[in-house]
């Protein structure tokens, strides 16, 4: 297990990371936009891919008997990485889009604050939790835990920013016209990455557009805020992609520890179970 | 010297958890430090652009078009080339017509040929020529009356004047034909071409927008009203040669350059000559020998039957001239007519062209108009 401070340390280089990622995603030729891509799927894909195994886990002991011979088949191997990979392929494409599509000042504050705040919340929630635990997943569910309450906050605060941020007017225009007007206005030095940030910016113009149709003035109800709200809730999408990043980084080096604990106390009790029965 | 070094081992053991509490202390802060470094960074910089070229939202029919520099170039090279090769064509077709036109005017020409050459070996004609040239010689016409009359019968007024009209309102016709056809090819190839960049109309335009939008509409009208100015100076183009006064004229001095070349106008000169000896003394003769018995009466008796025997003179030498010239004096006149006929062509065809050059020039002047401010930037 490693500190705090040094935890802390690699979420900051994470975010460093996704900064320089946002400073220069117009400027990158494709390669190292792949490159990019690549690194960032890895880490999110390992926290996708130890949450998955966790559950693949926690269902075998469920439903089946601790000596079948499935247990360690089906525990978790290269055919659940790669669905999880894939994945994770997807959600670090959102989290690279939002990144490139441009961010508020306020969100590296943040993020910034997150990175400060997700290691020492889960170091002091996993000594409270300590007494109730199963030792072997604390750390685990202390990380999750405290990723479930910074997560919520981010949340809370990309919405808020999200919510009072102007937009174009598209309540007189045609969808193509609103679609057109963002994705016109990218420009990227890679082929890829532009068509990434049009089809991004294509997306944004359906759903501002949508938005405004439909839900014409957003502050005349609760039910129309709602349902900005709800039109917003992308941003969740891509704060669980930062966190599942936030493990994957922090996972570096105490890569499946809590996996390795489960499967030695699996050992332990499939021995202790092989020789009570003998 | 045992408790010693017990003491040392707690002593380590003690240091231990302090050392690494003393270092996750130090990550710690260098995490903050890091944090604020970060937040201080992050509130400096902004995000790196990349310039790809000016793009132009091009105008066309109200339809939005978004085209790079490169494209652009593209789109006023296509059109200055599009005007060229249509006016080539223009050009290649406007001769053929003429060719056809001409050939169908001057076929008539030649069909009043035989009329001219009857007048020419009249008796009528020869004593209004010699008339004619008395008359020229006491400065009281002008000369060359037989080439007006040659362009009075060839080239008569209502029917030559009238066919060179129809030839030029018909090659008027071809000509804003051709020209109002290129201009809605040009027009659909545009379209055709642009499709692939139809955007949507910008939804909110700004200063910029404005300096980036080419309304290619604007070339259109301009275009067009090239086309109305054509038809409004749709004038007659015809020529100097084609003119009847002067093709008349023109086509005898050909007819007589050709027989002075051959030697016939010693010939005519003699044929002249030895008409006037031969009614003289024919004239004279006759008068004498018809009225010598007449008394009081045979002066007049006399010169009564020398008018008679003069002209009967005159007819029956015609008759052998025209036996003897007439097919030379068609061959000459026909062979004038051809030399006639290719320098008319040549000059309408000059003119033509030269209204086509006109034409194009205007279009690749209002191209270059259009386009060349956007080239400059």
């Amino acid at each position: 297990m490693r500190s705090v401070g040094a935890q802390t340390i690699m979420l900051l280089v994470l975010v460093t990371l996704l900064w320089l990622l946002f400073l220069c995603a117009r400027v990158w030729t494709t390669p190292v936009a792949l490159g990019l891509w690549l690194l960032l799927t890895a880490l999110v894909a390992r926290g996708l891919f130890l949450r998955a195994r966790l559950r693949r886990r926690a269902w075998l002991q469920m439903y089946l008997h601790p000596a079948s011979a499935l247990v360690p088949r089906l525990g978790g191997g290269p055919l659940l990485m790669g669905m999880q990979t894939v994945l994770a392929a997807a959600l670090a494409l959102l989290l690279m889009v939002t990144m490139a599509g441009g961010s508020h000042p306020q969100m590296w504050f943040w993020l910034i604050g997150s990175a400060l705040l997700l290691p020492s919340l889960a170091c002091g929630l996993e000594r409270v939790l300590a007494a109730q635990a199963n030792p072997a997943l604390l750390a685990e569910l202390a990380w999750r835990l405290s990723g479930v309450i910074v997560g919520v906050g981010l949340l809370l605060a990309f919405t808020l920013q999200a919510y009072v941020q102007s937009y174009p007017d598209f309540s007189a225009v045609s969808l193509e016209q609103a679609v057109w007007h963002l994705a016109g206005q990218q420009q990227a030095r890679s082929e890829a990455t532009l068509a990434v940030l049009q089809g991004a910016a294509a997306a944004e113009g359906v759903r501002l557009w949508l938005a405004q149709q439909l839900l014409p003035t957003p502050a005349e109800s609760l039910w129309q805020a709602l349902g900005w709200v709800l039109l917003l809730a992308q941003e969740a999408l891509f704060i669980w992609s930062y966190l599942l990043a936030c493990r994957g980084i922090v996972m570096l080096h105490s890569a499946g520890s809590s996996v390795h604990r489960l499967h030695t106390r699996e050992g332990e009790s499939i021995e202790n179970t092989h020789a009570e029965s003998l | 010297m045992q408790n010693r070094s017990e003491h040392r081992a707690d002593a380590h053991t003690q240091t231990q958890p302090q050392l690494a509490r003393r270092s996750r202390g130090w990550l710690l802060l260098a995490g903050f430090g890091l944090a604020a470094v970060l937040a201080w960074q992050t509130s400096q910089y902004t995000q790196l652009s990349w310039g790809a070229g000016q793009r132009w939202d091009v105008v066309l029919d109200d339809q939005h078009y978004q085209l790079g520099t490169a494209q652009l170039q593209w789109l006023e090279d296509f059109s200055a080339g599009h005007f060229a090769a249509d006016s080539d064509e223009l050009r290649q077709q406007l001769a053929l017509q003429l060719d056809a036109r001409l050939d169908m005017a001057f076929a008539q020409v030649v069909a009043r040929l035989p009329d001219f050459a009857d007048w020419y070996y009249s008796v009528g004609g020869e004593y209004s020529r010699l008339s004619m040239t008395l008359l020229g010689h006491l400065n009281v016409v002008d000369g060359g009356y037989v080439a007006r009359r040659a362009a009075e019968m060839l080239f008569p007024d209502p029917a030559w004047e009238g066919a060179l009209l129809r030839l030029d309102n018909d090659a008027t016709q071809l000509m804003l034909q051709q020209q109002a056809q290129s201009q809605s090819a040009w027009l659909s190839e545009l379209q055709r071409r642009l499709s692939s960049n139809r955007v949507p109309a910008p939804i909110m335009p700004t200063a910029d927008a404005a300096e980036s939008t080419l309304l290619l509409d604007g070339l259109v009208t301009q275009i067009q009203a090239l086309q109305q100015t054509a038809m409004m100076d749709a004038r007659l183009t015809l020529s100097t040669t084609g003119a009847a006064a002067v093709a008349g004229p023109a086509l005898w001095r050909a007819v007589s350059t050709r027989a002075a070349l051959k030697g016939s106008g010693a010939a005519i000169a003699a044929r002249g000559a030895g008409k006037v000896a031969t009614r003289t003394a024919s004239g004279a003769a006759a008068g004498a020998a018809v009225c010598m018995p007449g008394g009081p009466l045979a002066v007049a008796c006399a010169a009564v039957a020398a008018a008679g025997t003069w002209v009967a003179t005159d007819w029956l030498l015609l008759q052998v001239d025209e036996a003897l010239n007439r097919d030379q004096l068609l061959a000459g006149l026909e062979e004038g007519l051809a030399a006639l006929r290719v320098e008319l062509e040549a000059e309408l065809l000059l003119a033509y062209e030269a209204r086509i050059d006109a034409w194009q020039q205007s279009a690749n002047t209002q191209i270059e108009q259009t386009f060349s401010p956007y080239r400059a930037r």
